[in-house]
Formats: structure tokens, sequence, C-alpha cells
């Protein structure tokens, strides 16, 4: 099982990011995949959009903002490891959540995985007032990831160089792809999401 | 849990408690029959309305995220994190089945922002849902 841990801030396109995702490896690798929904709040939304779309979904609900991560993650991951054994597991965490901290307990108590990576999507749009408002949180989910989508790069009104280039200056060494995934993802990206050495 | 209990509790503090979560499902009951278009048009002046007043330089410093469900299977995903921008979805059922009117809607509001309190929040909601409560077919909604 092969996992794909997704992070990013609140709204930056991560849900829309992975339906493609899932999506892509269904019908063109022919595969099976599982999605974890980690969402803040009583009432659930991105798992009911998820599901609507034929994935299986296991939604894990926090009431509590500032823990990222509860043993419950680990138990389902865990759990579908075992029960349902898809080739792919897809994580959706919180907007909050900061993926290289994640990740970390991924590869402490579910290294039985056969490839794991962290995407990181960045909502283009809103980085300069983002970064300004919540620095430490919004460069803390860029800066130890394995891949970042900057994404929404269809909105006008900012410098879309300067953007990138600051993202550059907080991740080095990793791949970044600027894409629109409400218009689509290209399939390059896609590929280049899903590829493991 | 209040945030002086969650720190009690879990021992630290965090910059990312300042967020405040409004996570809430409505029934909403219109005076008279209201079709799909309607609905969408309603519902998206419903989110704009709520991000307004919480918007910062015209973006929402978290999201806004609203269901609108005719049934379990038949609904509307709308999403805002600027306001000059409402990211709609429809259920596969909501595009196939177009036609029909419907005499009350379920919606899940669900709101994430940094710097206001509960109770704000959940004014602006109540005074955004009237515009729902007290809508009249028979007049365009703009």
């Amino acid at each position: 099982m092969r996992i794909l841990l997704f992070g990013g801030f609140l709204g930056s396109g991560k849900t829309t990011t992975i339906l493609q995702i899932a999506k892509y490896i269904t019908e063109n690798k022919f595969e099976t995949v599982a999605l974890i929904e980690n969402e803040i709040g009583e009432a659930g939304i991105d798992d009911k959009l998820l599901a609507d779309s034929g994935l299986q979904v296991r939604p894990l609900f926090g009431g509590c903002v500032c823990c990222q991560i509860t043993s419950d993650l680990i138990t389902a991951v865990r759990e579908i490891n075992e029960t349902i054994k898809p080739d792919w597991l897809i994580i959706e965490m919180t907007g909050l959540a900061i993926p290289g901290n994640i990740a970390k307990l991924i590869n402490e108590y579910c290294n039985f995985y056969t490839g794991f990576k962290t995407i990181t999507i960045v909502d283009m749009g809103r980085w300069p007032e983002l970064k300004e408002i919540l620095g430490p949180l919004v460069t803390g989910q860029v800066e130890k990831t394995d891949f970042v989508i900057i994404n929404k790069a269809d909105i006008e009104g900012n410098d879309k160089a300067e953007i990138i280039e600051d993202i550059k200056q907080i991740v080095s060494g990793v791949p970044i792809k600027v894409a629109s995934a409400a218009n689509k993802l290209p399939p390059d990206v896609i590929e280049e999401v899903i590829h493991f050495e | 849990m209040n945030k002086l209990t969650h720190k009690l509790k879990h021992g630290h503090t965090n910059p990312i408690t300042d967020a405040t979560v409004f996570s809430k499902s409505y029934h909403i009951s219109f005076e008279k029959p209201v079709d799909k278009s309607n609905i969408e048009k309603l519902v998206i002046q419903l989110i704009q309305d709520i991000g307004r007043p919480l918007a910062h330089n015209g973006i929402i410093v978290g999201h806004i995220k609203v269901l609108a469900k005719v049934s379990d299977e038949d609904f509307q995903f709308l999403s805002l994190t600027r306001l000059d921008r409402v990211d709609v979805k429809s259920s596969s059922q909501w595009q196939t089945e177009l036609s029909g009117e419907f005499n009350s809607i379920n919606l899940d509001i669900n709101v994430l922002v940094f710097g206001y309190k509960r109770e704000v929040i959940e004014e602006i909601v109540n005074g955004s849902l009237v515009v729902l409560r007290c809508f009249d077919a028979s007049t365009p909604v703009s």
C-alpha cells in the first residue's frame, strides 16, 4: 500500500486535487484507492463530496483544532491496511495540520507502506496574506514536504513569480508545480505526484 | 470544550487555538416551494453574506463551507476562501435531476476562521439565513 498524505491551509484545494488524483489512479492505473478524510467540525462536508465520487471514505472528525493528529489516524491507517488492503491510501489532513509532523508519526507507526509521500497544496491567491497573518503555520506546512502544488494559479492579482520564488526559498530540493486544480490538473502533474522510485 | 479547558486538558498552548470552529446543521423550510436554480442562487448569496463580515482584505483567513442538501444524494457543496469567488460543486444527482421544487433544504455550515469569537460567527450565520427563511419565489434572486 502506497500512502499519499495531503496537507495545506484551509480552502487551498486539497479535496479538489485529491478527487482528481484518486480518479486518475482508478481509471488509468486500474488500482484501488481508499481515503481518510480528517475534518474539523461536527458536520462533515468534504467526506460527502468525496463519497459521491464513488470513493471509499473513512471520515475522522476532530473537534480539537490544535492537536493535529490523534491515535485515531494511526488506527485508521492500520485498519485499512489490514482489512481493505487498497493499492493506495490517500489521507487528507485538516487545513491546520503540518504534514511534516504527521509524516514522522506515519513513519514511526505505519512503516508497512511500500511508498509514502507528503504533498502540500498552497493557495497562490491568498499566500501573501496568509503568510503575513499565519506565517509559522503556512510556512511550516510547506517546509517539510516531498511535493508542492501551488494551486489556484488562475486567480489574478498577485505577482506569481514572486510567490513561486518565495515558496522555493522555504522548501528546496522538492518538485514544485503550479496548477489550477479547479480547471483540472494536468496528467503530468498527477503522474509526478503518484510516481515512486 | 472552551480554550481554557482545552489548554488544561492538553497541557499546552498553541497559536492555532486562535482559530474558531463553527459547525452546525440547519433545516430550512421555505414559505413556498423553490427550484434548484433558485436554491443555488440563495446558497451562493448565503455563503457570501457569511463571508463578507469575516473577510480580511477580501480573503477569508480560514474557510467557509456549506453543504446544501435536498436529499442525502442530492446536494451542492460551496466553498468560500475569497469574496470574489465562490466554488460550487454539485453531486451527480443534482446535475442529472434538475427539475422539481422543494419545500425545505438541509444545510451543513462549517466556518473556520481566525480572529472571531464563536458567538459573533453564529450571529452572522443566523442573520444570513434570514434570506432563505423569508425567500419569496416570486422575487428574482440577484
